[in-house]
Formats: structure tokens, sequence, C-alpha cells
């Protein structure tokens, strides 16, 4: 069963982070490459179990990706985060951040796989059977995870941004502030460029299942709320030059409301896309 | 006056502003309920609230004229500060780079050769272009040879791409809602429509062809639910069949630029639904139609044919009834499953119903569109592609490589560079720069 593979996964990404932590803590910047294969080998193994799912699913003749319930969006989500700091700062390997996200992943996971919720594969309901849902889906949980990590950074930028004790320090803690503030607007492009791919793939979507490119159905609504949030920061941020906690402020609220096209719509509002609970 | 509120208009704070007001608009529309009759805000508000929420159109927002409004406002922002901008920028991008500007970049790296190095400077412009792009080579004061770049500059127009490709989508939604239609089509098999129900603003509307439905699909998962329906349709022009096709959800059909989707079907009975009925030891069979109320022999209670479905939980067809026993109360409802093999869901009793025969066949609901902005607004998406690559992936960059003489043959050569907010594509290249200086030492 790809699930039971999940399990390993969790404690994969939980050592990465607290391997990660360990690192910035106590500034062992060698650790941060065992941090680095643990979360990666945690990675294989989840990018693996994903693929298994698929072909599982093949195999029961109900053939599709596994992306159509609640399930299984956190089992890509968690994927996601991965993938997206994977491509958007790994090569620098940041501990602190590195930690955030190998815990993220790991805390999504671990609520997918031990939160009660249907594990199995079910049949998809005609208007979800198309190629269009697995672009749509795969870009906005991209989008979602870059947003996360730019949360993530945020979080640090307020969190470092505090403990500048003056003295020796300073001068360091002024480049990890400067460095996250690049790490937060880089998280946020890739974050929006996906968000956009996510809303065009859904509104073409749409448009051939059920006649409406776009009917204000509360999580398209809320998707293009965050989208403003986000449209805004970039704004503030290249043509106002708004830089460090203004921004940081910002990235934090999108983030709220990216939870909430991603929870809150779904067990709060009703709509279109109420399946996914 | 005028340059007041043309200078409004263009300003960025507007634009902010207005995408605030859009945000704030959508988390109206969400948590507000939308388009509940007036009673209903009277009720849950109370008359003062709910009378404003009424006189602000907040119960039918997107498309109030206060939200409308703002879009509005946004495309005029959005037109006049992209207006306002672009000329600049294209004069950028035409005009030739002046070393001037190059050379109060910072400098990035420093080289100095000697005399005979100074063979292997022949092939420098080569080897910088190879990694630069054409450069511009202008010879400045102490015979110093300055050698410009400029990467990345078309990326400038990203900007205004994204924005044009907004409006083109919001011009497309309007072109949709001023000239479109949309309306269902309810046939059964064998029949012919062309009479759409409108329900926005509610109405009907006849087609100039006509659509039959010559047949209609409905496959099921082994739960139960469905996998796949589809209809198979002939329209219909002047009396002639012009054209067959098959209409499946996610698969619509297109003619003569009206859109039909599969959007619902129901089960029918064709004619009337054959039951059996046991009473103690007598069985009865009783003919009856859908929604129709039926007395049981002997006037002992009576049955209706309340809703049917074609398969309920992978047993198959079945029929709801609604069932009054004699002098019994509210009718109560139960399921039969067609086929009588199987064990039956219990049922209240005396009578013991049994379906013995039921002929089904399906309605299928076709969902009828016109929208001649569609493909406006998919033009509106492409364009937006190239407009986010060039804004957001296309690192700028300007490099000047300076090669100035010095005594006894040597040269030095000195690099100078910006990037723009892509601080690795920048670092990157200025690695590969260094590289490539050195080999020629
Ligand atoms: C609806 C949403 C909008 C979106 C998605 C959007 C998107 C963008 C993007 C992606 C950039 C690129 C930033 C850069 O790389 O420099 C940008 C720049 C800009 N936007 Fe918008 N924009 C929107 C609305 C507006 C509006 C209403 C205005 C009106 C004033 C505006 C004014 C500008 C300006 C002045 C720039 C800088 C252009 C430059 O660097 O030459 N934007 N916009």
């Amino acid at each position: 069963m790809s699930s039971k593979l999940l399990g390993w996964v969790v404690l994969f990404y939980f050592i990465g982070g607290l391997i990660f932590l360990v690192a910035a803590v106590f500034q062992q910047r060698q650790l941060n490459r065992i941090a680095q294969g643990a979360t990666l080998l945690g990675f294989g193994v989840h990018t693996v179990s994903l693929l298994w799912r698929w072909l599982e699913s093949h195999q029961m003749s109900i053939g599709r990706a596994p992306l159509s319930n609640f399930y299984e969006s956190l089992v890509f989500f968690s994927w996601a985060v991965i993938c997206v700091s994977y491509v958007s700062f790994w090569r620098q390997g940041r501990d602190y951040i590195g930690s955030f996200v190998a815990f993220l992943a790991c805390l999504i996971l671990a609520y997918a796989s031990f939160g009660g919720h249907a594990t199995q594969i079910m049949p998809l309901m005609p208007a979800l059977k198309s190629n269009w849902l697995i672009i749509h889906v795969v870009t906005c949980f991209l989008g979602y995870a870059a947003f996360a990590l730019g949360f993530g950074a945020a979080l640090l930028y307020f969190f470092l941004a505090r403990s500048a004790n003056p003295g020796a320090k300073e001068k360091d803690s002024l480049r990890r502030a400067q460095e996250l503030d690049e790490l937060i607007y880089r998280a946020i492009v890739i974050g929006f460029f996906m968000l956009t791919l996510g809303i065009l793939t859904g509104a073409v979507w749409a448009e051939s299942a059920w006649g409406r490119y776009w009917s204000w159905d509360p999580k398209e609504t809320w998707s293009l709320i965050t989208w403003l949030i986000y449209a805004l920061l970039l704004h503030a941020r290249l043509v106002r030059g708004w830089q460090g906690k203004r921004i940081a402020l910002l990235a934090v609220v999108g983030f709220m409301a990216v939870l909430f096209t991603y929870f809150g719509v779904s067990f709060l509002l009703p709509g279109l896309h109420a399946y996914l609970t | 006056m005028l340059s007041r509120l043309w200078d409004g208009l263009t300003s960025i704070r507007l634009a902010l502003l207005t995408l605030f007001l859009l945000a704030v608009g959508g988390l109206i529309g969400t948590l507000l309920p939308q388009g509940q009759p007036w009673e209903f805000y009277q009720e849950r508000f109370g008359q003062l609230p709910a009378q404003i929420y009424w006189r602000l159109g907040l119960h039918d927002i997107y498309r109030s004229p206060l939200f409308l409004s703002v879009i509005g406002l946004l495309s005029l922002n959005l037109t006049a500060c992209s207006l306002k901008r672009l000329p600049e920028v294209l004069r950028l991008l035409r005009s030739r780079p002046a070393p001037e500007a190059y050379k109060k970049l910072p400098q990035r790296l420093q080289l100095n050769l000697s005399r005979q190095d100074a063979a292997s400077l022949q092939n420098l412009e080569s080897r910088l272009s190879r990694s630069l792009g054409r450069p511009t080579v202008v010879v400045g004061e102490q015979e110093t040879t300055w050698h410009l770049f400029r990467r990345g500059r078309w990326g400038r127009l990203g900007p205004y791409l994204i924005h044009l490709s907004i409006i083109v989508i919001i011009s497309g939604a309007m072109l949709g809602n001023i000239w479109g239609f949309q309306g269902q089509l309810e046939l059964l098999e064998g029949e012919t429509g062309n009479i759409l129900t409108l329900n926005d603003p509610p109405g009907r509307k006849p087609l100039d062809f006509g659509v039959r439905l010559d047949r209609f699909q409905v496959s099921f998962y082994p739960n139960g639910t469905p996998q796949e329906f589809r209809s198979d349709l002939t329209f219909i022009k002047d009396g002639q069949e012009v054209r067959q096709a098959i209409c499946r959800v996610n698969d619509p059909v297109t003619f003569e630029d009206i859109t039909f989707y599969q959007s619902t079907y129901q089960a029918r009975p064709r004619g009337a639904v054959t039951l059996q009925v046991t009473l103690d030891d007598k069985t009865y069979t009783l003919e009856a139609p859908l929604r129709q109320r039926l007395n049981l022999p002997d006037d002992k209670g009576m049955v209706i044919v309340w809703r049917l479905e074609s398969n309920i939980s992978g047993l198959g067809p079945a029929v709801q009834l609604a069932y009054r026993p004699e002098g019994g109360g509210h009718p109560l409802l139960f399921w039969v499953l067609a086929d009588s093999s199987l064990r039956q869901p219990p049922q209240p009793g005396p009578h013991i119903f049994r379906v013995e025969n039921l002929d089904l066949t399906y309605s299928s609901g076709l969902l009828v569109k016109y929208d001649p902005g569609v493909y406006v607004v998919y033009a509106g998406f492409i364009l937006l592609l190239p407009g986010f690559w060039l804004a957001f992936f296309v690192p700028r960059q300007r490099w000047a490589v300076a090669v100035r003489p010095q005594g006894k043959g040597g040269y030095s050569i000195t690099v100078y560079g910006v990037g723009d907010r892509q601080k690795f594509a920048f670092q990157r290249r200025l690695a590969g720069l260094q590289g490539k200086l050195e080999e020629l030492a």
C-alpha cells in the first residue's frame, strides 16, 4: 500500500527538520548537508508513493491522478512544499528556513495520515474527469506551497528582526534579514506565477465542464482574493519600494488567505469545490 | 485640475487601493449570502442593515454598480498607467547605451594582462559575446575600449503585457455579459427541442434550429455513482438534419456558435410502472404512471410512484413509493428495487409492493450557452504567459568591459556590472565571466 510508505516519509522529514534546527541553533554548517540528505530521501520516497498510488488506481481500473480528495491533496501539498523549496533556495541550504520547510511538510503529511481522513481511492464524478484537473490542482498546490515558503521566511524575518541584538552579531543578522527579504520575494514570485496558472487552467476547465469560466463560486473568489493580495504585495515592493517588515506582514496576510482558500472554503462555505471535503 | 485627475488615475496608489477594494468585494460576496430574496436579509439582519445591503447591492455584489465600478476604475487605472509609462520604456529600449552611465556601475573584476598575453585579446570580444550577447563597442578617453552589454532589456515590456492581458480579459468578460446568454434545454429520448429556459433574467428563448436527443446513455461505477453520461444529438435546421454529435460531461458540442454542455439527467419511466401489490394472500397488478395517486383495490389505502433512480448503490434501478395504508396518516416513503430477485429494503406493510415491469428512459439536461467573449478571455490568458515570463524570469543586467592599454604593451581589463532582483543569475554570470577572463591570462 502506497500510504504505508508515508510513515517513513514523515519520519525522514522530521529528522531532516531536527538536524536543520540543530545546525541553525549551534551554527554547525556541515550538519546542513546531512539534514538535506534526510529530507531529500524523504522526498524521494514521497514521490515514489505518489506514483505508486497512481498505479494502484489504474490497477483498480479507476485510473486517475492522486489529486482529488482532501487526503490526497494534503499529501500532494506536503510534497509540493519540499519541491518548491528545493527549486527556490536549496542550493544555499539555509538552516532555519530548511528546518521550517521540513517540519511543515512533516506536519501536513502527519495530519493527512493520522487525521482520520478517508484514504481509499474513490472513483471520480464525471465532471472531474479531465486532464485540466491535474494541471489545475498541480499548479494551485505548487503556488500554495511557494506561499507557505514565503510565509515561513516572513515569520523568520520577524523572529530575526526582533533578536537583532547590538554588538558583533548585528551585521550577521542584518545579512540574514536581507537574505530572508530576498527569499520572501522569490517565493512569492513563484507562488504568484503558479497561482495565476492555477486560476487560468481552472477557468478553462470550468468552461469545458460547466460552461462558465468564472462563476464567483467561493473557492474561485477566494483564490482571486489571494491573488489580489499578492499582486498588491508585488506592486508595493517593485513599484513603491516597500521592503522588510511591511512586505513580511503582507506575506503573512497573503498566506492567511491561502489557508482560507484551501481549508476555510472547503469546510465553511458551500460551492462547486465542496467535493474536496 | 485635469492634470491632478490624470496624476490620480496613473498613480500606483490607486492601483493598490482598487486591488484592495476588489479583495474586500470578494470577501463580502463569500461571507454575506448572495442572491436571496429581500425577506431573507430582513429576517436575518434586521430592517435597517438589510436595507443598506439591498441599496448598495451587496445581496448580489458581483453585479452591483459598486463592484463593477471598482473593476472599471481598475481598468482605467491600468490603461492610464501603462499609457503614461510605456513611451519612456520604449525610448529606453531603442536608445544606444551610453558609456558615461556604464562607468558608474560597480566594479566587479579586474585583470592585468602582460605583453605576452596581449595576443589573446583578439578573441576577447567573441568570448564575451558568447556569454553576454552582442556588445556596443565604444572607444573612450585614453584609448580605452568599452564593450557595453544590456541583457534582458525586453523584460521591461513584461509588466505592460501583463496589464494589457488583464484589460483584454476584462473586455472579454464584458462582451460575454452584454451579448451572451445561458439557458437550459431538457429533452426526452426522441424529442426535439428548440426553446431554452433562461434563468437570468428568467424567460424563454427560441433557437433558430432544433436539437433532437437520439439516445442517452449513462454508465455507473460498481458503487452506483455515475461514471459517465452522454447524449447523442442531432441538429436540425430548416427541416434538414445538419449534424450529429455526441455531448459528454467535460466535452461540450458547439453548433452555430452556441455551445451545449451535458449537465444533468433524470430517469423517467416510458409510460407507466407496473407494480405488483400483495395483501394477505391476494396479489394484484397496478399500472402506475409517475406522480399519480392511485387508490389500492377495495379502497384500502393509496400509492404514488414518487421518484425513480436508475441505479441505487449499485443495485440497479429502483422506484420510490409514497404509500398510505388504510386509515394511515402521512404517506410513507420507501424504495423498491426493480430487480425482484434482490433482497428488498423493508416495507411498512400491510401491502407489499414489487416492481413487475419498469421500462426506463432518460431525460437529458443540457446547458446551452452563447458567449462571444470566451475567445477574447482566452487570448488574454495566453498573452499573460509571455508577460509573466518577461516580467519575472528574464534577468535584467548591464555589463561593461573596459580594456585599457597600460605601459609596456600590457593591458588592464575591468568588468563593471549590475543586475536586477535576480541576484543568483547575476552571480552565476559573474562567475562565468571570471572563468573566461582567467583563460586569457
Ligand atoms: C490586476 C492586476 C495587476 C496585476 C496582476 C499586475 C501585475 C504586475 C506585474 C507582475 C508587474 C511586474 C513588476 C515588475 O516586474 O517590475 C507590474 C508592474 C507594474 N504595475 Fe501592475 N498589475 C496589476 C495592476 C496594476 C494597476 C491597476 C496599475 C496602475 C497603476 C499597475 C501599475 C504597475 C506599474 C507602474 C508597474 C511597474 C512597471 C515598470 O516597472 O515599468 N498595475 N504589475
